[in-house]
């Protein structure tokens, strides 16, 4: 009889003490969640600021200043844009030239493939003139062409 | 237990009165026993209840913000390609409770000293109000905030208050519009989407591209201030889908700045102000008569004397004083050729054509601000003659866009909107003219910029075709002799129209270079040309070398009886 109430008084605390320890750890977590959920918000409305001034610092009359001023950069004319059917036909290939022909053969093939269209009109082919030696021989036709155009 | 009992060998035995005695001691212990056991079996059946079977009804302590949920206030504008028009930041509101403010006089000058820029004497007016709530500066920046609080005045407090912001500024103003200072929409599509915007979740697409949109806005800008005009409108949709890609009204407004709009900055003249368009409605004349069928492409009328009717005459700006062919009329813009060719078709089938393009009712675009067309009260000769070469009937710089749009895009008139549509989403619209004569003003419209009024229009690789305009501003019942409207309507790429540019000048002034003429040919077509040069690479558009092919599908017999004269027009 005395074990047995000894055996439930011991459960009845540690029932007890479980319970305190659970409510609190609860406490805690609701506690964490409350500062997480102020932190989100908080958060949230600092992304929106960013995502503002992100905007403001990409107007295009700024951007348009911006790359006029540091990259020297103009409105393309359509004589520096050309379409990679164009590039292929007018590039006379050297024997000796193997990487760009490797090149130009990839070129082909993912051409050929439907589904991957090219969009020269985005690319802008900077007429340079060329700095290797050797390697800028296949441009040279090409920049023969882009002259007469002009 | 039981066992150990029953094992006791001596057993107690009680009689007589203290039997009876022990007997109600435990009836009444059995009877409070009960009791108990009563008790907390309904307590224990109430703990089950609550923590088993009622899941939802205890009210949680926190609640996480769920994932989906954006900010709470009006919803972002954003343009086709996702660049931010218009967002909804938090920010900060200063109010008061006066009733615990213990020095109204010096919390005003302490305030001032954190608020420069507010007025002191109204603040202490309202620090001394019998109210429990006064807003004393509404959306204060960080800073400020900051400064506020470092008073440490006990009976101020903040508001957290979303307020919209344009991080774009006044790009595309017209078109966006602009909320109030409770954020509510006054104009533009903030007014016309309003509820929609206040409760939706997630971003809303425009048809705008604010690359297009800065492009005509800058170049219309320029073309303002070098011919000294009063204003300027641009247009450019897509023909296809009838998205509004760049909407501009010059001179525009910042609507971060709501509280400073003057009314007058706010008028839209792409949609809200309506216009006698002039020559840009030969379009519309030509077409309907080549639909028609009264006359040909190799048809021609003879232009050799005004036209009088009533007390009006009808000449040529450009005069040839003799026949010419219908690419002719076209090209020099001949106002007697075309009353001639409107005439042949009829009133009532000119009247039929323009409603059919939608010149005779307000635009349907989602703005409130739209223009009703001005009509002639009776429809007479005289009428379809003057609006043949587009002057008697007034209509929005959309109306004329619109229009022009079915004409170059095979014929099928669609509502411009402003609002982002997927190309699977485009509503199939209606049929106006066919095909054919879409081709045909197609060539037409090329050979006004390649040797008519508009070759300052051109752009190379880009294949423009278009027509000018250029109409006297009505003044009450006369026109303004000096004060044209002077504009351009454009499109390309002609053998396969994608955009309708339209640009045009509210009262430009002639120039030294342009030898005094402010004529839709000189003050809009450079605009429009140096719009398409820029607009086309943005819109990956690729430049068209003029090959054989091309051409051919352009190419037009311009007339059949002379050749002596030179086909190039002379302005």
């Amino acid at each position: 009889m005395r074990r047995a109430t000894f055996l439930w008084s011991i459960l009845a605390m540690s029932v007890v003490i479980g319970l305190f320890v659970v409510k609190y750890r609860v406490q805690n977590l609701e506690d964490r969640l409350s500062a997480l959920n102020a932190k989100i918000i908080t958060d949230r409305d600092e992304i929106q600021v960013m995502q503002a001034e992100w905007s403001y610092l990409n107007q295009p009359a700024r951007l348009e200043a911006l790359s006029k001023r540091l990259l020297g950069m103009d409105t393309p004319v359509s004589a520096q844009t050309i379409s990679m059917q164009e590039l292929l036909e007018n590039t006379a290939l050297e024997p000796s030239d193997t990487g760009a022909l490797t090149e130009i053969t990839e070129i082909k093939q993912l051409n050929a493939k439907p589904g991957i269209e090219w969009a020269p009109a985005k690319k802008v082919v900077p007429v340079r003139a060329p700095t290797a030696p050797g390697g800028g021989d296949w441009l040279k036709p090409i920049l023969a062409k882009l002259k007469k155009n002009q | 237990m039981i066992g150990k009992r029953q094992a006791s060998p001596e057993k107690i035995r009680i009689e007589g009165d203290r039997k009876t005695a022990i007997e109600t001691g435990r009836n009444r212990l059995m009877v409070a026993g009960a009791l108990f056991v009563a008790a907390f079996s309904v307590i224990s059946i109430r703990v089950i209840n609550v923590s088993v079977f009622s899941d939802n009804n205890e009210p949680r302590y926190t609640r996480s913000v769920s994932t989906s949920e954006k900010h709470t206030g009006r919803a972002d504008i954003v343009d086709r390609n996702g660049i931010l028009m218009a967002t909804s930041l938090n920010t900060a509101s200063l109010f008061a409770n006066p009733r615990i403010v213990l020095d109204p006089e010096q919390a005003a000058i302490r305030l001032a000293t954190a608020l420069p820029g507010i007025n002191v004497k109204s603040i202490e007016k309202k620090l001394r109000s019998n109210r429990g709530f006064v807003w004393l500066k509404r959306h204060l920046t960080p800073r400020q905030q900051y400064k506020v609080n470092r008073l440490g005045i006990p009976a101020l407090n903040f508001q957290r208050e979303a307020r919209r912001m344009y991080p774009l500024g006044s790009l595309a103003s017209h078109a966006l519009g602009f909320t109030d200072v409770d954020n509510k929409g006054l104009s533009g599509v903030e007014r016309y989407f309003d509820k929609e915007l206040r409760t939706r979740q997630g971003n809303m697409a425009l048809s705008i591209d604010v690359r297009v949109q800065h492009i005509v806005e800058h170049e219309l800008g320029l073309a303002m201030k070098k011919f000294n005009a009063i204003g300027a409108a641009g247009l450019v949709m897509d023909v296809n889908t009838g998205e509004v890609v760049a909407m501009s009204s010059l001179p525009s407004f910042d609507p971060n700045q709501p509280g400073v709009i003057d009314q007058s900055l706010r008028f839209n003249r792409t949609t809200l102000g309506v216009y006698e368009m002039g020559s840009t409605f030969k379009i519309f004349t030509t077409a309907m008569a080549l639909d028609a069928g009264t006359v040909s492409l190799h048809g021609g009328y003879d232009a050799t004397s005004p036209i009088r009717i009533a007390r009006f005459t009808i000449r040529d700006f450009h005069a040839k004083k003799r026949w010419l062919s219908v690419p002719e009329i076209f090209m020099y813009s001949s106002n007697i050729g075309t009353v001639k060719m409107a005439l042949d078709v009829g009133i009532s089938g000119h009247r039929n054509f323009l409603a059919r393009i939608g010149m005779m009712k307000p635009v349907g675009i989602e703005l409130s601000e739209t223009g009703a067309p001005l009509l002639p009260d009776r429809w007479r000769e005289i009428n379809s003659m003057t609006i043949s070469f587009g002057h008697g009937l007034a209509v929005s710089p959309l109306h004329l866009v619109a229009g022009v749009s079915a004409i170059v895009n095979g014929g099928i008139y669609r509502a411009p909107t402003l609002v982002r549509r997927s190309p699977t989403d485009v509503p199939a619209g209606t049929r106006v003219v066919k095909a054919e004569t879409s081709n045909k003003m197609r060539q037409l419209m090329r050979l006004v910029v390649e040797n008519g009024t508009g070759q300052k229009a051109a752009a190379p690789g880009y294949i423009v075709g278009g027509k000018t305009g250029t109409a006297e501003k009505v003044l009450g019942q006369s026109y303004k002799k000096k004060a044209l409207i002077s504009s351009f309507i454009a499109a390309f790429p002609m053998h396969k129209p994608r955009y309708v540019v339209l640009a045009m000048l509210d009262e430009a002034k002639g120039r030294k270079e342009t030898f005094g003429y402010a004529t839709g040919g000189w003050v809009a077509a450079p605009v429009v040309g140096a719009v398409v040069r820029r607009i086309a690479p943005v819109l990956g558009l690729r430049p068209i070398k003029d090959t054989d092919a091309v051409r051919d599908s352009l190419s037009i017999d311009i007339s059949t009886k002379t050749f002596l004269e030179p086909r190039v027009a002379s302005h």
